[in-house]
């Protein structure tokens, strides 16, 4: 009597936690799981509806964040069938444990910029400019790419910058610029496209700034590999290519 | 009529099935922390000046925290527990508000109100010259907006199942309003207090969202415990296990300690 | 020297209505059902209620006036209040509970301790200074509570169902000792119960409330009389 009431009792809280958790798809439709770079959340949402009108029967679902943070999901086993990652590095974390379907493949690259307030009212030029102490300089932890790209950059300028925050991801500088709380940092070109005009954009010379290269590649568990695959090489077709140039993006 | 032995044993089995799996569930992340924990490097990364950073930062800025909720917390919770005002039933939701608000929320708001450009931040700074984001003042800010309602319906709760006699008695003893309040109503709701207290610290030092989005995240400057372990967690996971560790340790034995000796009235079916 | 109440009291819906006048001669008791005003008529001599209308005045100096809107503290009245169960001070010791009243006109504690010693001789309570008041029976609160009013030698001592909660042996003996403080204290004694033994037994006038209205006022012995 007693053990019918808690085999009752202990099902209650398995049933309600297996409901929560990922439901099956029907069989019509597919979705498709992108885990991308946070850089790429304009360009990859436009892709994703281009993707699905020519793909009837697939969904496109993005989760983005910075490079660092989801290579640490699809290490701990999050169902992506797809990563594109901003920098290698945080690729090859992937890669080397195995969890690759196939060799990744660069598909676009990117060149970082500062960015300033609008109408850059601190009149910063340079990255010279950014020593200045008083000045609030933000960027994200090395982990992140756009951390390691700054601190390279900065290296090979022979300038020394020391930031008053870490961002979690390159939105978050993004953020801090255009609201006013920072006075400067240094972001993907991309960015700056993406901003329209809600921050201004100032060249880093070509001899101090870096290619940023794109790695996207198939998760060896997913379920969807052949969806997964004409992604990939939708966004390596010219279409997908021009979607990306006009958000500020290079052919890789 | 004597209850037989077998009567008082007997449990509700369901209920205590239920329970069981809710144990479970609370203590079962803090084991696989311990079986996670590399214990043999615990005293190098201890030392490590970033850890050491955020452990200092984080008791600072959460006592500093507690001292402020005290300051301004307590007024607020004897006047919305004592003087019938208009508006009192707002501000009370406003506190149950801010409780709930998902912290990063709290965050933006705080930004957007005493950032450089915000609402009063704007003329903080070309009034004053003075700049909260990035600052461990903010840090302490953020803090208090997520812990103060904590302190406050604490106290006011406490104040509420007063008797107010013991203080008519003392104010015809001849006591001022502040020496009554000092030395009878203060030292009645000691409970409540250290309760409150205890959780608008317990609280404070657990701050994330309101912190990184309003404060920033710089070590030694705003990188509070909870901050340096995410930022550890993708290029030093085994830092960040430690300082999980270490939080833990800090607030179960804080809490421990003060169980005993005030926390233990609550069974006496005093709040909280 | 009188003590004159002629005064109203609206809380609420309820009235008090009263005009009556103490001499330091007399002990009252002012009877009445639960709800009758009694305690709201204690409430407003100690200064813990502003009357709505008329005036309160003690040995001349007005304590309370709605219209020109005089009102003394109960910080600054004369009154010693003694409740039911006594309501000492549970975070202090019995001490502290009794000097309390010193140390609030911040009188020195060694001072206001030495000033404390007839009382506490008085109503034998050298053993109890160092204890809690939870420690304490019944009768013992009670004692302490006297001597916690009286230590500021008030000119009005009110006493608020001083024997509710205690057993009928320990309100014989409390009784017995009330009568001998009330005996010695010189200065207005009102003391409110619903008892009629208590009444009878430790007072020279009776005032009798219902519905915040006085409805009887005569010496004991007439009351007595009239049962």
């Amino acid at each position: 009597m007693f053990a019918r009431h808690v085999l009752v009792s202990a099902l209650v809280p398995i049933m309600l936690f297996s409901a929560c958790a990922s439901s099956p798809e029907s069989q019509e439709q597919t979705t498709l799981e992108v885990y991308a770079a946070s850089s790429l959340a304009m360009p990859f949402a436009e892709a994703g509806v281009a993707f699905e009108k020519e793909h009837p029967g697939v969904k496109v679902q993005f989760n983005l964040g910075a490079s660092s943070d989801l290579a640490r999901f699809v290490q701990e086993g999050a169902p992506a069938d797809v990563f594109a990652s901003a920098d290698i590095a945080n690729m090859d974390k992937v890669e080397t444990q195995d969890l690759l379907d196939s060799q990744s493949v660069i598909f676009a690259t990117n060149y970082l910029e500062i960015i300033v307030e609008k109408g850059n009212p601190l009149n910063i030029l340079s990255l010279e400019d950014l020593t200045d102490p008083d000045l609030i300089f933000v960027t994200t932890s090395p982990d992140v790419p756009i951390g390691k790209y700054t601190a390279e950059v900065l290296k090979k300028a022979g300038v020394s910058v020391t930031p008053d925050s870490f961002e979690s991801n390159v939105k978050g500088i993004m953020l801090k610029v255009a609201s006013g709380e920072a006075d400067a940092g240094i972001v993907y070109h991309s960015e700056v496209v993406a901003s329209d005009g809600q921050v201004k954009g100032v060249q880093i010379p070509t001899e101090f700034n870096i290619v940023a290269k794109y790695p996207i590649g198939i998760i060896k568990n997913s379920a969807n590999k052949n969806q997964a695959q004409e992604f990939i090489d939708f966004l390596l077709s010219p279409k997908g290519q021009a979607l990306l140039t006009q958000y500020g993006f290079k052919t890789p | 009529m004597r209850q037989s032995p077998r009567h008082r044993q007997r449990l509700p089995w369901p209920i205590l099935a239920i329970a069981l799996l809710a144990v479970a569930f609370i203590l079962s992340p803090f084991i696989g922390l311990l079986w996670r924990t590399p214990w043999s490097k615990f005293t190098d990364i201890v030392s490590e000046q970033e850890i050491r950073d955020a452990l200092w930062l984080s008791l600072k800025t959460s006592l500093m925290t507690a001292i402020v909720c005290f300051i301004f917390g307590v007024p607020l919770a004897w006047l919305l527990a004592r003087v019938n005002f208009p508006g009192r039933r707002f501000i009370r939701a406003l506190m149950t508000l801010s409780m709930v608000l998902p912290p990063v929320v709290g965050g933006i708001a705080l930004l957007y109100t005493f950032g450089r450009r915000g609402l009063i931040g704007q003329y903080l700074d070309s009034w004053f010259g003075i700049r909260l984001p990035f600052t461990t003042t903010a840090v302490v800010m953020a803090q208090c907006f997520v812990a103060m309602p904590f302190l406050v319906l604490s106290v006011e709760a406490g104040l509420r199942q007063l008797d107010t006699r013991f203080e008519d008695v003392a104010r015809t003893l001849g006591g001022s309003r502040w020496y009554v309040f000092r030395r009878v109503t203060l030292p009645s709701i000691k409970p409540s207090l250290i309760a409150g207290l205890v959780l608008a610290w317990a609280r404070a030092l657990g701050e994330f969202g309101a912190t990184i989005t309003f404060a920033g995240n710089l070590p030694g400057t705003t990188q509070t415990m909870p901050l340096a372990t995410y930022a550890a967690l993708d290029s030093n996971p085994e830092s960040a296990l430690i300082l999980s560790l270490v939080m833990v340790a800090v607030a179960f034995s804080i809490l421990i300690v003060l169980r005993d000796r005030w926390l233990g009235r609550a069974d006496q079916g005093l709040p909280l | 020297m009188t003590l004159d109440a002629c005064f109203a009291l609206t809380r609420g819906s309820f009235e008090l209505d009263v005009d009556l006048s103490f001499n330091e001669g007399e002990v009252v008791a002012i009877m009445g059902p639960n709800g009758s005003g009694k305690s709201t008529f204690l409430h407003a001599i100690a200064g813990l209620l502003p009357v709505t209308s008329g005036c309160l005045v003690l040995d001349n100096q007005t304590l309370d006036e709605a219209t020109s809107e005089v009102f003394i503290d109960p910080t600054q009245r004369p009154v010693g209040i003694v409740f039911q169960g006594g309501l000492l001070f549970e975070t202090m010791t019995i001490l502290e509970n009794i000097i309390f009243g010193l140390r609030a006109r911040k009188i020195k504690r060694t001072e206001a301790t030495t000033q404390a010693q007839p009382l506490i001789k008085q109503f034998g309570l050298t053993e109890l200074l160092q204890r809690q008041p939870r420690e304490l029976s019944g009768g013992q609160a009670q004692r302490v509570a006297i001597a916690r009013a009286l230590i500021t030698k008030p000119k009005v001592l009110l006493l608020d169902e001083p024997m509710s909660g205690l057993d009928t042996a320990t309100r014989q003996l409390v009784r017995a000792e009330f009568r001998e403080v009330l005996a010695g204290f010189a200065g207005y004694r009102i003391l409110v119960t619903h008892d009629l033994d208590d009444a009878l037994s430790m007072s020279d006038r009776i005032i009798e409330l219902d519905h915040g209205k006085v409805i009887w006022d005569g010496p004991t012995s007439e009351y007595r009389g009239k049962l």
